[in-house]
């Protein structure tokens, strides 16, 4: 049973939902193109704890009722049900049945190899992960270079596991199938595309 | 039921927001004018248009099948008593949709219940039959008694 | 292989307005305005609709206006305008058996329970121009004004077809499982072999006149077994449901009209099924009841596969019907012929030149053995 949209909790999304998601649209497609790139997006969005900004505002562009959605929240939580109202994603219990995932413990993040990562036919029927972290910068980090990427670029991300780094290697091996991947922290987003190779 | 703390039962609400929908943007303005006090409001989902697909059965009874879309324009309001109105309302109209979320809301609030029930709702509902009467009636006028020689069974 | 071209953007702009001049006509005549082409040209509106596949009267009227009444434009807009659009969900299915009745007619049983009623029919005219129609209003108002009866119809009026369920004669329609995913053109390709749920959306949204002629093909003897008969027509209007997210429970966000037909096609059986009649059903947007009569006759044709008939005849061959049954994409198509195909051009005249030369330059050169041997196999058929 899916538990009920508690409608009186419930707090606006996008105060202009053509502009604003415009705006945050063109905000993921120049950090996709640019992986690395941090650019902001929601700034003016007043999003539900505990999803950050750039979170709801990426959730809001992106999601709808034939997006499945998978998140670490548990499925009563206020974020869950305004996601569900403002998006209309259903939220499944199985990251594989997802097409995007919302991770805001990355603790406990599921391996990668849990989500979709493609078939050869379609390899872009995969899941698009937006990881929260606490802390994104360009200053030294990780080394990225691949498609988009002049000759390399830096990305620190804070608050990931070796774990999901050595998760992410064996990933990238597996192209062109893998999932494509979104971290936030509070109003700004980098993306870390599957093509993109990753060391240090 | 999350509903047993409220004053109506979803089978009322899901006939008044039939009605609402089913009404003109015009007629739900002229009736939201007659309306005294009017609460202050604000948008959870400001009016939004975008489409539904509409779905059949083969047969009419059987397999279904997506038929074609339609457009439908939605809106989610709150008033500042704390009572959430929904619409959704066929065609682009974005005040149609805001109006019948409105007179949702109120619907809601059972200072206002039976009076907009009385006064709008029922209004509503029995100027649509009259139209929808006179329709039906004229197409009875169509009907038609075949005539055959020899009546065979 | 398209090459791309620059230039001609004054030639275009200035297109675009002599178009625009085009269309509005002759200043000296008022220009139309959407109501009347709603109120006046609704059946226009219909098929735009049905094949725009996008319910919604007054997009419809502006697409007809733009296209300058260029139905297949109009579609073209339409089609278009909707991508623009977020999409909500999915209806509840409509239930046609509580359509509240405009028409509704069998040719199969005179007597049927609820009566026939003819409603607005262009069955019975003449066909005849009406000459009082040049004038407006033609003085008398009184001629454009319906009879009206003293009893309203009975909507809940049974299905013909259950008549014959009832004795068996029927197939029975499967009940659905509601968990089954349904097949969605707008989003998934269509892919062969095509269930029955993708076949009635394609044939729903396709060409009214591709369909029809299709249909008329199998009447006339290119692949139906026996002759169909009308079950039933409706045509009326019918209460659209959806379940938003946030509710979780049903609720009407307005009145579609619809044309609803159902054929009954004779079916000799098989080695494991009995012999009994057989459902063709068609469904259009507003009031397209030749669209629905032939989409019902194609429904049953593309049938023969899961019937296990033969199927020989071009309006039985799924890839044939439903790869070629939208107008946009043919329409697209054909009119791509437009696009620069300069190149392509000059390599095929560099091909003609060389084939007149070598023709000029001895007959049997520049031919293969292949050539020869068609030509020997003529002169002996001959």
């Amino acid at each position: 049973m899916v538990a009920t949209i508690d409608l009186n909790q419930m707090t606006p999304g996008f105060s202009d939902p053509v502009f604003n998601s415009q705006e945050t649209f063109r905000a993921i497609l120049g950090a996709m193109a640019h992986p690395g790139r941090i650019v902001t997006a929601g700034s003016a969005l007043d999003s539900p704890h505990p999803l950050n900004r750039a979170s709801a505002a990426v959730c809001l562009t992106l999601l709808d009722f034939e997006t499945p959605l998978w998140t670490d929240l548990d499925s009563d939580h206020m974020a869950i049900g305004w996601l569900r109202f403002h998006c209309g994603c259903p939220v499944v219990q199985n990251p594989s049945e997802a097409t995007f995932a919302m991770i805001t413990n990355n603790d406990a993040m599921p391996s990668l190899n849990k989500f979709k990562t493609g078939n050869d036919e379609c390899p872009e029927s995969s899941t698009t992960l937006i990881i929260q972290t606490s802390g994104l910068s360009s200053m030294d980090g990780k080394r990225l270079s691949g498609p988009g990427i002049e000759t390399f670029s830096t990305l620190k991300m804070e608050g990931l596991t070796e774990r999901f780094w050595q998760d992410r290697q064996i990933q990238f091996t597996m192209f062109p199938l893998g999932v494509d991947i979104l971290f936030t922290c509070e109003n700004t987003l980098a993306a870390l595309p599957r093509t993109v190779k990753v060391e240090g | 039921m999350s509903f047993s703390r409220n004053s109506f039962t979803t089978k009322e609400r899901q006939k008044w927001m039939s009605v609402l929908s089913k009404s003109s943007c015009q007629e739900l303005e002229g009736a939201w004018q007659g309306i005294s006090e009017k609460p202050d409001y604000r948008h959870l989902r400001k009016p939004e248009t975008g489409i539904i697909m509409v779905r059949a059965r083969a047969g009419g009874s059987g397999l279904r099948f997506n038929f074609g879309e339609m457009t439908v324009t939605r809106c989610t309001v709150k008033t500042d008593e704390g009572y959430v109105g929904c619409a959704y309302v066929m065609g682009r109209d974005h005040r149609h949709a805001e109006l019948a979320a409105l007179f949702d809301a109120l619907l809601q609030n059972s200072g206002y219940k039976l009076k907009i029930l009385n006064m709008v709702i029922l209004k509503l509902k029995e100027s649509r039959e009259k139209r929808k009467e006179e329709i039906s009636k004229k197409s009875a006028a169509t009907k038609v008694d075949f005539f055959t020689m020899v009546r065979g069974d | 292989m398209y090459v791309a071209v620059k230039g001609g953007e004054q030639a275009i702009a200035n297109a675009h307005k002599l178009l625009s001049e085009k269309r509005r006509g002759d200043q000296a005549v008022p220009e139309l305005e959407i109501s009347q082409i709603k109120e006046q040209l609704g059946l226009s509106v219909d098929r735009v609709m049905t094949e725009g596949s996008l319910y919604d009267r007054e997009l419809a009227a502006i697409a007809i206006k733009q296209a300058q009444g260029d139905l297949v434009e109009a579609i073209f807009l339409l089609r278009a305008y909707r991508t623009t659009l977020p999409r909500f969900g999915f209806s509840e299915p409509i239930e046609t058996s509580r359509m509240e009745i405009q028409r509704r007619i069998s040719s199969s049983f005179k007597d049927i329970p609820g009566g026939q009623v003819l409603g607005p029919t262009y069955d019975y005219t003449h066909r005849l121009i009406d000459f009082a129609l040049e004038i407006p209003d033609n003085g008398n108002s009184e001629t454009c004004r319906a009879e009206v009866a003293a009893e309203a119809i009975q909507n809940a009026m049974p299905r013909v077809a259950d008549l014959l369920l009832a004795e068996g004669l029927i197939e029975d329609e499967a009940t659905d499982n509601d968990r089954r995913p349904v097949a969605d053109l707008t989003r998934d390709p269509l892919e062969l072999p095509a269930e029955r749920d993708a076949r009635l959306q394609n044939l729903a949204r396709g060409d009214e006149g591709f369909i029809l002629s299709l249909a008329y093909s199998i009447l006339r003897g290119f692949g139906a077994s026996g002759h169909p008969f009308l079950g039933e027509i409706r045509f009326g209007e019918v209460t659209v449901e959806l379940v938003p997210e946030e509710l979780g429970f049903p609720i009407e966000v307005g009145e579609v009209s619809v044309t609803e037909c159902i054929m009954f096609n004779r079916f000799m059986g098989s080695a494991t099924t009995s012999p009994k009649f057989v459902r063709g059903y068609g469904l259009a947007f507003g009031h397209c009841e030749r669209k629905a009569m032939a989409m019902a006759i194609i429904d049953y044709a593309l049938r023969s596969r899961e019937l296990g008939e033969r199927s020989e005849y071009p309006a039985q061959d799924e890839e044939f019907v439903l790869f070629h049954s939208d107008n946009i994409q043919a329409s697209g198509f054909v009119e791509h012929l437009k696009l620069p195909h300069y190149v392509d051009f000059q390599a095929d005249l560099v091909l003609m030149r060389n084939r007149q030369g070598e023709f000029r330059d001895g007959k049997k050169e520049g031919r293969d053995e292949r050539e020869l041997e068609d030509e020997k196999a003529a002169k002996e058929a001959e």
